[in-house]
């Protein structure tokens, strides 16, 4: 923004084209490493755009070197390979929205994908986007943190593969490295007691920045009595998405009777230290976690109630 | 009364090539050799400038030509008072203020060059709240002035310290509204192109008023009306926000192509259009009502401040609309009411549709519920008991004596369609869990047009071709609302022909009859009287001419169906194409300038007494929602709106119009706030000024009630405005019933409705996006 307006905000950077500008669309994973090998930072990867062309929108002539990933089919695909679902970098939002197998094994990541943006930006904005650019607001972040996903970053030398958690360092800030390529996001498949639910508050109900998001998964022991897993994720409450694990240590071993749903919420409330921004101030957000805690714990409790009959 | 044309829902005559993409709007356009013009703003709400250096920036590669306030021939300009800046000179005394304009050969050599420019500032300490604006010792916003005042209106009757001893009940509140963006699709785009067919300059682009613009661009350049020329585009919406802002563009690009000799194209990014362009008032109001306990109204006392921000702009007619209407529909027979506008550092404030009615609604209707509350007493029985009727007297003293005061009526439609009273009592009860109910009500009158604003008349020329085809051209201007559909609908009715024939010129200064501003909920009232006088001379020139030949009558030919007839034995005379063919061989003129000057007001300036408008609409809208208490989301389920416009003239596009206002009156309501922290605005495009998307929409009934009214074009008044200043009292009366919470700030965004409070906001879309 500051460019735009030149003296506004006392920005005088003045831009001067230097090369021609440099566009890639190669057709395999290898091409684009090597690529990204030779240019590294000099070079902007671009999948969907949705939040690339809106950064650059109106100076796009700034950027040099383009590293355009749409042809790359491998990247396109949604696929189970053993006890796990791989996800490529370049689905689409309306590809998670969408897909059966998402819906069956990861219902919140779906529901997340559908309340992303309008159907334009779920048709474009892919799960590999949404992940790289690290907003603390991104709505599908949550979601793979607490279905535990790790992303498998390609470089010419070497494959790596990083848990969603360790991922985010900041607002937009990640570990992966400019010679790194995200292809995949690969998410353990779930037992089958699995429970969860994810809510999102928006000033709007359709393209919203969320001002505070909630996934809550909990996986239930063989006899579906004992809490053998829950992780409640958040978005918006700090400068990475985050896992409060103190709610995990709680529920683990558990049975729902013996939970405070009140107590839980208070828990989320008392351990996120968000900030005032324009989407929400710090005070609500404190106060409505503990409400879509206690929420999403009765949403929870239902569906496994209803299971348990 | 039995119409052919008008009264139907017939398409819009633009549709087609809106649809089809073919509609070129003021970006659409080029021009050989021409440039880009690019404003720089200023970096503070209120400075000095030390110095300006622009030799830098002039070097740049592509660079034609920069001016700075020096090179304006005349640098103030205004619609009312004229002191707005075409560019700052000395200070720069609001945050969108323009400091120097860049003419390049392409957009980015001026984004470039615009960096470039040095200025010099000495950052001065601003006002930002008008009540610090109106102390005594306030700083000076314009040195030239003895204070910050912009205006001050009153109305004065009856007694009202007597009245309020007499009252049983007393009720003080205070309620206040934000600052708001018109959020047209379409920012402001203007090109300036020198010497065109005559015209020292013409001006083409997204302009919603031709002819302010061309007084200002006039002005600015201190040249005679007739060098300066105006040609309206398309526009992508406008809502009364494409005026002072656009004519301010409009001058800086003139200059700039008489400069060059070049053509300059100047389009606002969606950051500059809301840095720069003025917004809705926001309002401070002082209520006080007086009662007896079985709710007869005794007195009203009001104070209202709204902040003007840096210039006048239109803050001496808002406030004034808003101290007529400012007691609502009531009567009262005490009144004492006060608005004032003030000078302060913030971006400044103008026409939105609405105009100074919005804020005073949210409160009067806020005001009639909390009263009901004290009284013991649901809204809607407090209402009936003080609402107008015929021959009711307003509190500026006019008696309703010459059209028909449907109040009652609309209120009984509109709580009939809304199922008002079960609802209202099944939501007083006690509701389980986080979401709760409400129903809630707002009513309104509202005069229509420009009233004792200014002069109110409205021109246009219709002109039949050779062939039988038709031109219209008239001064008013199409902002999206469907104008030019009305219009050709009149015509033809009158001429008893078919729609097809007409062809709807765009508004051009040099051709179309001056007809005053595209505002206030006119066009269809007058100019539609103006296009009615046009044909009806075309008409009467017709009959008269074949009367001469057939030795019939004139008053016995009817114009219908394409043909006359002679209406004793309903025999057809000729067609119409006939008779066009046969004025065509005598040499019978016709083409007419059509006019009509509204009916005489009056108005008084110390008492606020007299006949402010000619005439009134009235409306009642409902609103019924759901609140999450946990979360304090609002869900808005379903307006009702009951208005009674007269005729409809166009049943479709008036219901257009009764939807678009539920829906700015929903972000106006709940969502929308331009936030503005010591002058800056933190939020200045629309991922962070959210407006409602179709999802936050609600199913909205409309109801459109006909009472023709003896001054309007077939019994037509007014629609744009009245369908915007009900929804968020609406809303608000029906969420305080839901919760049991009073919220009397605008909007009921999610912490207030939680909170009960809005807390100040920090940090930039940077840190979290």
């Amino acid at each position: 923004m500051e460019e735009s307006f030149g003296d506004l905000k006392g920005c005088q950077k003045t831009y001067q084209k230097t090369a021609l500008s440099q566009y890639f669309a190669p057709q395999k994973i290898e091409e684009a490493l090597e690529i990204l090998s030779k240019y590294g930072e000099e070079i902007k990867i671009i999948a969907g755009g949705t939040d690339l062309l809106v950064q650059y929108y109106d100076r796009l002539y700034e950027i040099n070197n383009w590293l355009d990933l749409k042809n790359i089919i491998e990247l396109k695909k949604i696929r189970i390979s053993k006890n796990q679902m791989e996800i490529g970098a370049t689905v689409t939002h309306s590809q998670l929205e969408n897909s059966e197998d998402i819906k069956k094994y990861f219902p919140i990541l779906s529901q997340a994908a559908a309340d992303i943006g309008s159907p334009q930006i779920r048709n474009r904005g892919t799960v590999g986007g949404n992940i790289v650019n690290a907003s603390p607001a991104g709505d599908l972040l949550p979601p793979l943190m607490a279905y535990d996903a790790q992303f498998k970053l390609l470089s010419v030398q070497k494959e790596e593969l990083i848990p969603a958690e360790e991922f985010f360092v900041g607002p937009k800030q990640t570990i992966i490295k400019p010679d790194q390529l995200l292809t995949q996001v690969i998410l353990p498949l779930p037992y089958e007691k699995t429970y969860d639910s994810w809510i999102k508050i928006g000033k709007r109900r359709a393209l919203a920045i969320a001002t505070i998001t909630l996934a809550l998964v909990v996986k239930m022991a063989e006899d579906n009595k004992t809490i053998k897993e829950a992780r409640a994720c958040l978005g918006s409450v700090a400068p990475t998405p985050i896992q409060i694990k103190e709610i995990r240590e709680r529920m683990i071993g558990k049975n729902f009777n013996q939970l405070d749903f009140n107590q839980l919420g208070q828990m989320v409330e008392d351990k996120i230290s968000p900030i005032d921004d324009i989407r929400g101030t710090r005070e609500y957000r404190k106060d409505v976690a503990k409400e879509i805690m206690i929420n999403a714990l009765e949403e929870v409790y239902s569906s496994w109630w209803r299971s348990y009959k | 009364m039995k119409f052919s044309e008008v009264n139907k829902p017939v398409k819009r005559v633009d549709a087609y090539e809106k649809v089809t993409g073919k509609a070129k709007f003021g970006a659409d356009l080029f021009f050989p050799n021409m440039l880009y013009g690019k404003a720089l703003h200023s970096k503070y709400p209120h400075a000095q400038i030390i110095k300006i250096n622009t030799e830098k920036a002039l070097t740049y590669p592509g660079v034609k030509a920069i001016i700075t306030a020096e090179d304006i021939p005349n640098n103030k300009f205004g619609v009312i008072i004229q002191n707005q800046q075409v560019l700052a000179q000395e200070e720069v005394l609001y945050i969108g203020d323009g400091i120097a304009v860049v003419a390049a050969e392409t957009k980015e050599a001026a984004s470039e060059a615009i960096k470039l420019i040095e200025v010099e500032y000495k950052e001065l300490p601003g006002i930002f709240d008008p009540e610090e604006a109106a102390k005594k010792d306030a700083p000076l916003i314009h040195s030239e002035l003895e204070d910050n005042q912009v205006v001050h209106h009153r109305v004065r009757k009856g007694d009202v310290e007597k009245a309020f001893t007499q009252a049983e009940v007393i009720l003080e509140r205070e309620y206040t509204t934000q600052f708001v963006e018109h959020s047209y699709i379409e920012p402001e785009a203007i090109i300036a192109v020198p010497y065109e067919h005559n015209s020292l300059v013409t001006i083409y682009g997204s302009i919603q008023n031709p002819f302010s613009c061309r007084n200002a661009v006039a002005n600015v350049l201190k040249v005679p009306l007739n060098k300066v020329r105006i040609i309206q585009n398309h526009m992508g919406g406008s809502f009364g926000g494409k005026d002072e802002v656009i004519s301010s563009m409009a001058a800086r690009a003139a200059v700039l192509a008489l400069k060059t000799n070049q053509p300059v194209k100047m389009v606002n990014t969606r950051e500059e259009s809301i840095l720069e362009s003025y917004k809705r008032h926001p309002y401070k109001m002082k209520y006080k009502v007086g009662a007896t306990k079985e709710g007869k109204l005794v007195a009203m006392e009001i104070k209202c401040i709204a902040d003007s921000g840096a210039y006048a702009c239109q803050t001496p007619f808002v406030t004034w609309r808003s101290v007529v209407q400012a007691t609502g529909p009531y009567e009262l027979p005490s009144v004492k009411t006060d608005t004032y506008g003030y000078y302060t550092n913030n971006i400044y404030t103008g026409a939105m549709r609405g105009y100074g009615s919005p804020q005073i609604v949210f409160a009067q209707e806020s005001l009639m519920d909390e009263l009901a509350d004290e009284l013991k007493m649901t809204p809607l029985e407090l209402r009936l008991k003080n609402i107008y009727h015929n021959n009711s007297i307003t509190a500026s003293g006019q008696k309703l004596d010459n059209h028909q005061v449907s109040l009652e009526e609309v209120i009984a439609k509109a709580v009939k369609a809304s199922n008002y009273i079960e609802k209202y009592i099944e939501y007083n009860k006690s509701q389980l869990g986080d979401k709760k109910r409400g129903i809630g009500m707002a009513v309104s009158f509202r005069g229509c047009s420009l009233g004792a604003e200014a002069t109110d008349a409205a021109g246009a020329i219709v002109a039949i071709q050779r062939d039988g085809s038709i031109l219209i051209s008239s001064g008013l201007a199409e902002n999206g609302e469907g104008l030019k559909t009305v219009f050709s609908q009149i015509a033809a009715e009158e001429l008893g022909v078919d729609i097809k024939r007409i062809n709807y010129m765009e508004v051009d200064t040099s051709v179309s009859p001056e007809s005053g501003a595209t505002v206030a909920s006119r066009s269809t009232l007058l100019g539609g009287n103006a296009v009615k006088n046009a044909a009806q001379q075309i008409k009467r020139t017709i009959t008269e001419m074949i009367a001469d030949k057939f030795k019939v009558k004139s008053g016995d030919l009817v114009l219908r169906n394409e043909n006359i007839y002679n209406k004793n034995n309903n025999q057809k005379i000729m067609s119409f194409d006939d008779a066009v063919d046969l004025a065509n061989k005598l040499g019978v003129f016709l083409s007419a300038y059509g006019w009509y000057k509204a009916p005489d007001i009056s108005w008084d300036e110390e008492t606020g007494q007299g006949r402010p408008y000619f005439t009134y609409v009235y409306g009642c809208q409902i609103a019924e929602v759901e609140v999450d208490t946990a979360t304090g989301q609002i869900e808005v389920l379903k307006m009702v709106a009951a208005h009674d416009v007269g005729r409809a003239i166009n049943p479709v596009t008036l219901k257009g119009q009764i939807y678009g206002g539920i829906m700015m009156a929903l972000g106006y309501g709940i969502m929308e706030e331009v936030e503005i922290a010591s002058g800056y605005i933190k939020n200045t495009n629309f991922d962070e000024y959210l407006i409602p998307t179709i999802k936050d929409m609600p199913e909205i009934i409309p109801i459109i009630v006909e009472n023709p009214d003896p001054h309007g074009p077939y019994g037509a008044k007014s629609i744009g405005e009245p369908t915007l200043e009900l929804g968020a009292p609406a809303i608000a009366n029906a969420v305080a019933q839901a919760t049991g919470r009073r919220i009397r700030h605008l909007p009921l965004n999610l912490e207030r409705v939680l909170l009960g409070h809005s807390l100040s906001k920090g940090g930039t879309k940077n840190d979290i996006l």
